[in-house]
């Protein structure tokens, strides 16, 4: 451990992208306080093998308090480079949102277990707060593949855990693009964690639109150079999504949309601003990755789609670079309308007015308490997308975020990650913004098709909308997904036809194990209950390959 | 003179009987007779009622075409009945070399011994326990005590494990004229099965060394470390197993060792007895579960599958029928070409549905006239049958 005026750091070696790709690991810097195992205030490594029914002993730092230098066959390195690489990407999100982060689930830590068992496989499971990294014999390779150690592999699940933390709902999809926004999610916080190493980024910035180290996820897992997906894939007419049922592969519509914007970027500041190839992505990954990540906050709390991503991407950065000197937002917009993300109307966010100072703004703006927030919210009800009866209609105030420019935030002291009150000197003018996420539920009966084993029973769907305030209570951003007729015609299709095709394991006592090996193929579940239904994304669905498609049920 | 293939409606299982003429009389052979574990048992009593009735209790042949309880449960469960009621003058069942049956038996023991699979995974709905019991049955009741159950129960009928190329010269029933019965597989080399098996087994083993090995590198806790506690009591591994967020999480991960579930499974299926029968120049392929490796064997081996009838193998999965074997079967659309599959649909759906829809639809489409020829138990009431009938 590494000790600074405001800083507590350790020093652990990683493999950049995976062992084979990168042999040689390379030491990253892990902020905040570490006990063995390696166990953090936010991450806890712990490493139980179900198939062996054994945990094995952990990394434990030596009397200097820094970690030994484990070789990489070594279980303990396993569970260092799973940590570093996990904390890392959930550093890289705080950072840009301005904000920490708080599990999507009731518990402090997330588990990784680096050697959860026998499978090709890996995948965040909310129901245990664990990301589950599996191992097998890989037959490309002819040895072992631990998913823990691939950098993809280890940001990819984080990324889940963290939208999962950002939005709460989105593991309940009852949109066919909310599962996989997810799974963009999750390669893109690996595209960016790569970039975030010097060598990837230096090795990739002469190749950005051919195959490189990063432009494919799990770069070996399919066997010898053989990816799991990759992000060269161009621009796609409409007719081919709409065939497209797996989350994994769709997500591509939008990850291969953000990959060729951070190729436009690139090539922009070369073209125009006279940069190296690498000093210009190292820009491009700067300026794009702000821009992603804080479109997290800007997503609506249910259902989220490409295209409520893509305007919430545009509108955050619009919020925090109104100037955008270099039309980088204008560049990001024309990929995604390029992609079929956004329409043309919706690349125009800067011809927009800046929104009203809204009324009634309580007491400690911009840090109100919780029941303030709520007072502030319910006294603008007409604001609000409250669909029927808004006067009446009951909500919930189920977030309220603080947010510091990233900069400001990179000064803090990490070893209180994200405490809203662990400000800087800087003080209360510093706040940037306030996010408010307000809900309300609608039950609606699925009767009238065929909805298999939900037919008559009641499906919750959430309304509500993500309001993003300045430090003066001017709205800068209404995410709004009010639960409209059109928008449940949408559902019942999407839940009648995902039924029909079987894409949905039906489960009336879920468990987890039947779910990780033989429902892999089925992006959803079905938990039901005696009157209800959920329908819940399926947390151990895989992509498709050859290796998998043999593997069905017998 | 006519031959009958009747199939009944048992959910997701096998019941056969076939029924040809003789110059002294009808005949009857009875394959396989068993369900799902968790199905109801109750529907073999009809079924038993109606081969009783059908047979007057004469039967040339009982064919256990493998030790699944989907094959064998109601034989099981009606031994007793079965003992009284019938005269049987042979039982086939189908043979495993004692290589693959110590595999089958090592397997089990792994999976019960290393706690991979709790007890009431084993014994409950899901899909595991499913799978589980179709494969070994329940502790103290496992396949092979049910098949030598069910054996025991019958001293007077002589039983014989089948394979390829055995002599049949004792085996066959006495009696049969116009009947010709040839058997397509197992082969008499249970190894040659034994591939997805081995597989895991030496995977498992691999991955089990190198994790062991390299535990063992690692050195001893030490004592001084803040997660020691006096109630730690592990030799090795974490002192976290005691703390209630990683202890929860262990007792979600309830199972270990599906992938040798599997194996299990899928190796026992390709051991099925294989049958074709051929009278009055129809032939009738009655195909078990073999799945695609037997497929491959029976045709390196040289089979003739060209058919008039098949019994769809393994309930229509998509597994059972190689995308070259519905040609070989049926070389053209012929009118008497016709299919039975036995099946419930209820049982997968999604992607590992059975029957596979685009499995069926190969099958029906080589059907002229699919309203007498094409025939799924699951069209027909629990217990009730369908059949084909070639005069």
């Amino acid at each position: 451990m590494i000790e600074s005026s405001s800083q507590k750091y350790y020093l652990i070696k990683v493999f950049p992208q995976d062992p084979w790709s990168t042999p040689s690991p390379e030491t990253v810097k892990v902020q905040g306080n570490i006990l063995p195992g390696p166990v953090g205030s936010r991450v806890a490594v712990y490493d139980y093998n179900r198939d062996q029914n054994k945990s094995y002993v952990q990394a434990k730092p030596g009397t200097d308090g820094t970690f030994p230098d484990y070789d990489p066959s070594d279980l303990r390195f396993h569970q260092l480079n799973a940590y570093a690489i996990s904390v890392r990407a959930i550093e890289l999100v705080e950072m840009e949102l301005g904000h920490a982060i708080r599990w999507g689930f009731d518990a402090s830590r997330l588990i990784v277990l680096p050697h959860a068992g026998y499978l090709a496989n890996a995948f965040y499971s909310e129901d245990t707060h664990s990301l589950q990294f599996y191992s097998f014999i890989s037959p490309g390779l002819n040895e072992i593949y631990h998913t823990s150690l691939s950098h993809d592999i280890v940001a990819h699940e984080t990324g889940h855990a963290i939208l999962d933390a950002v939005r709460d709902r989105y593991t309940e999809g009852l949109h066919p693009e909310t599962a996989a926004l997810h799974e963009a999610v999750g390669d893109l916080t690996a595209l960016f964690a790569a970039l975030s190493h010097k060598s990837i980024l230096e090795k990739s910035a002469d190749t950005l639109r051919k195959c490189n180290l990063v432009s494919d996820i799990a770069e070996h897992f399919e066997g010898n150079h053989k990816a799991l997906r990759d992000f060269l894939k161009g621009p796609q007419p409409e007719e081919y999504w709409k065939n497209v049922d797996s989350p994994h592969d769709l997500s591509l519509k939008l990850s291969t949309a953000i990959y060729d914007a951070l190729c436009a970027l690139q090539e922009d500041r070369m073209k125009n601003g006279n940069l190296n190839s690498i000093d210009a992505l190292k820009l491009a990954r700067r300026a794009l990755q702000r821009m992603v990540v804080r479109g997290l906050d800007y997503l609506p709390p249910a259902d989220g789609t490409f295209r409520d991503f893509g305007v919430a991407v545009l509108m955050a950065d619009r919020s925090v670079n109104p100037v955008d000197k270099f039309n980088f937002r204008g560049i990001v917009g024309d990929k995604l309308l390029e992609h079929g993300i956004l329409d043309k109307k919706d690349t125009q966010v800067d011809s927009g007015r800046s929104g009203a100072i809204w009324p009634h703004k309580p007491p400690f703006w911009p840090r109100p308490t919780r029941e303030d927030a709520y007072g502030f919210l319910d006294k603008n009800r007409k604001e609000l997308k409250l669909s029927r009866f808004p006067a009446y209609r009951d909500f919930v105030l189920s977030e309220v975020h603080y947010a510091v420019p990233p900069v400001q935030r990179q000064k803090r002291d990490r070893s209180v990650p994200g405490s809203p009150q662990a400000v800087d000197e800087a003080g209360i003018d510093q706040i940037e913004q306030v996010i408010l996420l307000y809900e309300y539920p609608v039950d609606i009966e699925l009767k009238g098709g065929d909805f298999g084993l939900a037919t008559g029973r009641w499906l919750t769907v959430w309304g509500g909308g993500t309001l993003a305030f300045d430090a003066q209570g001017r709205m800068l951003y209404h995410a709004a997904k009010p639960v409209t007729e059109e928008r449940i015609a949408g559902i019942r299709d999407f839940f009648r036809s995902g039924i029909l095709k079987g894409l949905a394991a039906p489960m009336e006592s879920p468990l987890e194990d039947e779910i990780r090996q033989y429902h892999f193929n089925r992006p959803w579940k079905l938990a039901l209950t005696s009157d209800s239904v959920i329908l819940q994304t399926n947390p151990a669905a895989r992509c498709y390959s050859a290796r998998e498609k043999a593997g069905r049920i017998e | 003179m006519s031959i009958t293939l009747r199939a009944y409606n048992v959910l997701f299982g096998d019941c056969l009987l076939v029924s040809w003429d003789e110059d002294d009389g009808e005949h009857h052979a009875w394959v396989d007779f068993g369900n799902f574990i968790n199905d109801p048992n109750a529907v073999f009593s009809s079924v038993y009622n109606d081969i009783l009735s059908r047979t007057k209790g004469n039967l040339d042949l009982i064919v256990v075409t493998h030790k699944h309880m989907d094959h064998l449960e109601g034989f099981y469960s009606k031994r007793q009945s079965i003992a009284r009621d019938f005269t049987i003058k042979k039982i086939w069942y189908a043979h495993v070399s004692p290589e693959l049956d110590d595999q089958f038996k090592i397997t089990e023991k792994q999976i019960r011994d290393l706690g991979l699979l709790p007890d009431w995974i084993m014994r409950g709905d899901g899909v595991l326990g499913q799978i589980y019991r179709n494969n070994f049955g329940l502790k103290g009741l496992s396949i092979e005590d049910r098949m030598d159950a069910f054996l025991a129960e019958l001293p007077g009928a002589p039983h014989y494990p089948i394979y390829r190329g055995v002599n049949m010269d004792d085996k066959l029933p006495g009696g049969l004229r116009k009947l010709k019965i040839e058997i397509l597989a197992p082969e008499e080399d249970s190894s040659l099965y034994f591939e997805p098996l081995r597989e895991i087994l030496l995977t498992r083993n691999c991955l089990d060394n190198y994790f062991n090995r390299q535990n063992a590198l690692t050195e001893p806790l030490d004592s001084e470390s803040p997660f020691d506690r006096p109630e730690a009591k592990h030799e090795e591994g974490s002192p976290l197993d005691m703390l209630a967020d990683f202890s929860r999480l262990r007792r979600k991960l309830q199972s270990g060792g599906l992938d040798l579930l599997r194996a299990v499974d899928k190796t026992r299926n390709n051991t099925s007895v294989v049958l074709a029968l051929t009278y009055d120049e129809k032939r009738l392929l009655l195909a078990a579960d073999a799945e695609d490796k037997s497929w491959e064997v029976m045709h390196d081996k040289g089979a003739n599958f060209d058919s008039a009838l098949i019994k769809v193998a393994h309930h229509g999965s998509i597994n059972a029928s190689p995308s070259w074997s519905y040609d070989k079967v049926f070389p053209a659309r012929r009118p008497a070409n016709g299919v039975i599959i036995s099946t419930d649909p209820t049982r997968y759906t999604g992607e590992n549905e059975v029957p596979k829809t685009e499995v069926v639809a190969e099958w029906q489409g080589r059907v002229v006239n699919v309203a007498g020829l094409f025939r799924r138990t699951d069209a027909v009431k629990l217990g009730e049958y369908v059949e084909v009938q070639y005069a």
